[in-house]
């Protein structure tokens, strides 16, 4: 195949020139995943995997924390008895009358159909062996002031206080006093009382319903009071609550260090809202943040300086119409460049912004304007926008042969553990401001080529927010 | 099928069909480059794919001054440059000693191209040897360029081209012995 080459660099040159050989399959894959695309510039391509897993996390601790707190928030400000079954046994007639103006609705089941009765209506019962009612506020009304009794052999009454142990069950009721069998109506603090006659309820579609109730008949005494938070002109500290939900506001600028580089070093700036459960001492949060990075770097650029110009002939033609045999030279601008290729170093900034998402779990104690925290566990940062100035070299003249950024890529999602210790101050009822140096380790290098280090980066903080309790 | 100049425009929008293009127009002849500096063809893969890496990532500093093509192509022989530089450390000294004593048998990387003999040969090379050949014969590099590319002495790079041009001559003849 060589037969008419005389210089081995001939035929390579020559077989090589038009050499095209079919790349395997694999290596665009790769090579797609590692580009920007359009499809996949916008921030929520970035969520596939991480992210998904990520937020889906957070939106459930969210769900699940919205349910703690709600049904929370009902235990605490509606009333339910230790004993919230009534039971009457035997009993001629019971009966449960809200007189007062700020009374509630009364729902309650008979023969399993539900039925509300308006406040200031008397309700009669008889031969009733089961009652059961249920209280519900309306209007926002304390109901706390609504008064319910029962009566026959056993009365019930439950004074206006919010205290629950001041609740009587229904057989201990038979021991009070006051608990007379004729006695249908008992009004804490008022000890009104009215008698039983009709029973105007409404049934679940509204629809007013006369009866009474017989044996066998239910009614719920749920949620029947409401005890109200104290009401406190003192400060009282957001951490100190019990079982309740803070917002947060957080910045914090970290310094990151690369162990296997100890003079690479970059810094970073995040802004987070958070959501802080707290039960007992203890706390949970979560959040959605921001983090800003960049770093420090350069382009190499490969130019070629250039020398000058000459004139190249490139053709020569004669002229003949005057008979004789003028030469015609054809020539072009060649411009000529030093053959030693140099490099030049620019600088440039490379910025990435990350969408950071926290669980962490902690430990705190609060004192009368002071409160202190530690707090630890996974944060989930997903990069979502990236930006790369375009190399800034004045070549001149100067041929330039190459840029390549050195800079390697930083990688899309990244795990990393948060610790964090800090104190916060009561500024009143309802905000705290606080202080919370902390340390991230991260899982991996961040970034995608392993040449700046392949040990795990670490970062110090200092977080710095105000918490909004509810 | 986009013009160069629509290429380039559309790419530069990452624009994913754009690029499947651009990589479809220059990845074959690319990967010809790539195979002849690298010693298999697992390697031949990672030069091509981190060069490509590369040509998007910085395709917006080419300029149009030259032909497309040739950017690519300095952007892919950098490439296996650094590829070089980076496992220097690991490649083998004997490969020196033994490179006279070679021959085009077994390496079997290219057995599906039919007209693949020198890549064969030219793999076949020591790494050193055969960074010299690609870089001064094919590519057109000066020993001084060479020389300071490779961070090597001018006099290694001719000493080394010779040595490399001595060993591909020899299984060439032998080549054309067993052909012919």
């Amino acid at each position: 195949m060589n037969q008419g080459y005389k210089n081995i660099d001939d035929l390579f040159r020559n077989e090589f020139k038009d050499f095209e050989l079919d790349p395997p399959e694999h290596v665009w894959e790769n090579v797609k995943n590692s580009i920007p695309q359009a499809g996949r510039n916008n921030p929520f391509y970035r969520f596939r995997y991480g992210g998904i897993i990520g937020l889906s996390s957070v939106l459930i601790l969210a769900g699940l924390l919205s349910f703690y707190y709600l049904t929370k928030n009902n235990n605490k400000t509606d009333y339910i008895p230790e004993n919230n079954e009534l039971r009457v046994e035997n009993n001629e007639k019971s009966v449960v009358v809200p007189v007062d103006e700020k009374a509630a609705v009364i729902e309650f089941t008979n023969n399993g159909v539900k039925h509300k009765a308006r406040r200031n209506t008397p309700v009669e019962v008889v031969h009733s062996s089961y009652v059961s009612m249920k209280v519900e506020k309306e209007n926002n009304q304390d109901i706390s002031e609504v008064a319910v009794a029962t009566s026959g052999i056993t009365a019930v009454e439950i004074p206006s206080t919010r205290d629950n142990s001041q609740t009587v069950s229904a057989d201990k009721a038979q021991d009070m006093d006051d608990a007379k069998p004729d006695n249908l109506l008992a009004y804490a603090g008022n000890t009104a009382q009215a008698p039983v006659t009709s029973l105007p309820f409404e049934n679940n579609s509204g629809e007013a319903v006369e009866g009474n109730l017989s044996k066998n008949e239910s009614v719920n005494f749920d949620n029947m009071m409401k005890p109200t938070t104290p009401v406190s002109p003192g400060i009282k500290s957001d951490y100190g609550r019990k079982g309740n939900i803070l917002l947060g506001l957080s910045f914090a600028p970290e310094i990151t260090f690369f162990p296997s580089d100890n003079k690479f070093t970059n810094r970073s700036y995040s802004v987070d809202g958070s959501v802080i459960y707290k039960f007992s001492n203890y706390l949970l949060q979560s959040g959605i943040g921001v983090i800003f990075a960049s770093d420090d770097g350069h382009y190499k650029v490969d130019y070629r300086k250039f020398l000058g110009t000459y004139e190249d002939v490139y053709d020569v033609t004669f002229d003949t119409t005057g008979g004789g045999m003028d030469p015609i030279y054809h020539t072009q601008t060649v411009e000529v460049y030093d053959s030693i290729s140099r490099v030049a170093l620019s600088p440039t900034k490379n910025r990435y912004t990350y969408l950071q998402i926290p669980v962490l779990f902690g430990y705190g104690e609060d004192y009368k304007r002071v409160s202190w925290f530690v707090k630890g566990g996974p944060s989930l940062a997903v990069l979502i926008h990236e930006g790369q100035p375009s190399v800034n070299f004045e070549s001149g003249n100067d041929k330039v042969l190459n840029y390549e950024n050195e800079l390697p890529a930083r990688i899309n999602t990244n795990w990393s553990f948060v610790f964090s210790a800090g104190v916060g101050y009561k500024l009143g009822n309802h905000i705290s401001i606080t202080l919370e140096p902390t340390m991230r380790f991260y899982m991996k290098s961040a970034y995608e080529r392993n040449v700046i280090t392949t040990k795990h980066p670490y970062s110090f903080g200092v977080r710095t927010g105000l918490l909004f309790g509810f | 099928m986009y013009s160069e100049a629509d290429l380039i425009g559309k790419c530069l929008k990452n624009e994913p069909k754009a690029q499947a293009e651009f990589y479809k127009r220059f990845a074959p002849k690319m990967y010809g480059v790539c195979i002849r500096f690298a010693k298999n063809k697992m390697e031949a893969d990672d030069i091509l794919q981190e060069g490509f890496i590369k040509v998007f990532f910085n395709l917006k500093s080419y300029r149009g001054d030259g032909a497309l093509e040739g950017w690519v192509r300095r952007t892919i022989v950098n490439t296996a440059i650094n590829y070089y530089k980076r496992n220097l450390k690991y490649q083998n000294d004997l490969e020196i000693e033994k490179a006279d004593s070679m021959h085009s048998s077994d390496n079997g990387i290219l057995d599906s191209i039919s007209a693949n003999d020198l890549i064969n040969l030219v793999q076949e090379l020591p790494v050193g040897y055969r960074m010299v050949f690609n870089l001064n014969v094919i590519e057109g590099y000066t020993h001084k360029e060479i020389a300071k590319i490779l961070n090597i002495s001018e006099n290694t790079s001719k000493s080394q081209l010779s040595r490399a041009r001595q060993s591909l001559q020899a299984k060439v003849n032998e080549l054309n012995r067993v052909v012919y």
